[in-house]
């Protein structure tokens, strides 16, 4: 059985079915993202409820691992935007200095 | 006095990254700074030793006054963190503070309200989350203008 499998069969109660089927397609989409990041997450929670079924965790516990992994993808994103504004910052200056430093002037055709 | 096409060129150029930075634009994102590399590594340090000392895993025992104690310095530490990444007046250094002083604050809370050592299979599963949001700020600061070169 595929962790998404074992993930989704940790809830018994037939009331969830839809709960179920919405967490089902969402591990199976996360366990095919490219992203790594986003895959990394789908396999954690996954983790994170059959240790939760086996006892291993407590509700206090996975909520609490939740939160962490909510901020920390917060933080993921925060870097991502900082990566982007670095890039266009060393991109754009460097091509302007280049233009400035090492283009005009010579003949142009 | 310098009168070029590419001295003027150049001069505008200038006025209008200093437009953007003024404007608040998230185009750009302030430079890399040391004192805030410094920051997260020393608390990426602290706070997982917060989360080894207080769990179940190498025979520790609850101790009420020590838990208060640490996470009183945390926040202290924390706030220190805060007060700087503000001075910077970029928001997206601030944010990764509060990020992590979020998480550490919830573990806190969560510690003294059970008055329990974390149990080993938790601690194991957060301290692996809590790195990884710690790995991300400092990719996020190493990732700036200016940083050194890896």
């Amino acid at each position: 059985m595929d962790s998404t499998e074992e993930a989704v069969n940790t809830l018994k109660n037939e009331a969830l079915k839809l709960v179920k089927e919405q967490l089902k397609e969402l591990l199976t989409s996360a366990s095919k993202d490219a992203d790594s990041v986003i895959k990394g997450v789908g396999e954690k929670v996954a983790k994170w409820l059959v240790m939760r079924a086996k006892g291993e965790l407590n509700d206090r516990e996975l909520e609490a691992l939740l939160y962490s992994q909510d901020q920390a993808l917060r933080q993921y994103k925060n870097t991502t935007q900082i990566k982007i504004g670095a890039r266009v910052e060393k991109i754009s200056v460097a091509l302007i200095n280049l233009v400035l430093d090492k283009i005009l002037g010579l003949p142009f055709e | 006095m310098q009168n070029t096409p590419s001295h003027h060129f150049r001069k505008r150029a200038f006025l209008f990254f200093i437009a953007l930075a003024l404007s608040g634009c998230s185009l750009f994102v302030s430079h890399y700074d040391a004192a805030a590399y410094q920051n997260f590594t020393s608390l990426k340090a602290y706070h997982l030793k917060f989360l080894d000392d207080y769990s179940t895993v190498g025979g520790h025992k609850w101790n009420d006054a020590s838990v208060k104690a640490t996470c009183d310095l945390g926040e202290l530490k924390f706030r220190e963190a805060h007060e700087y990444a503000l001075g910077k007046k970029d928001d997206t250094r601030v944010r990764a503070i509060e990020y992590l002083h979020n998480a550490f604050t919830r573990q806190c809370k969560d510690s003294l309200q059970n008055q329990a050592l974390f149990n080993a299979k938790y601690v194991d599963q957060e301290r692996a989350t809590t790195s990884q949001n710690y790995d991300w700020a400092i990719e996020g600061e190493l990732t700036r203008v200016n940083a050194p070169k890896k």
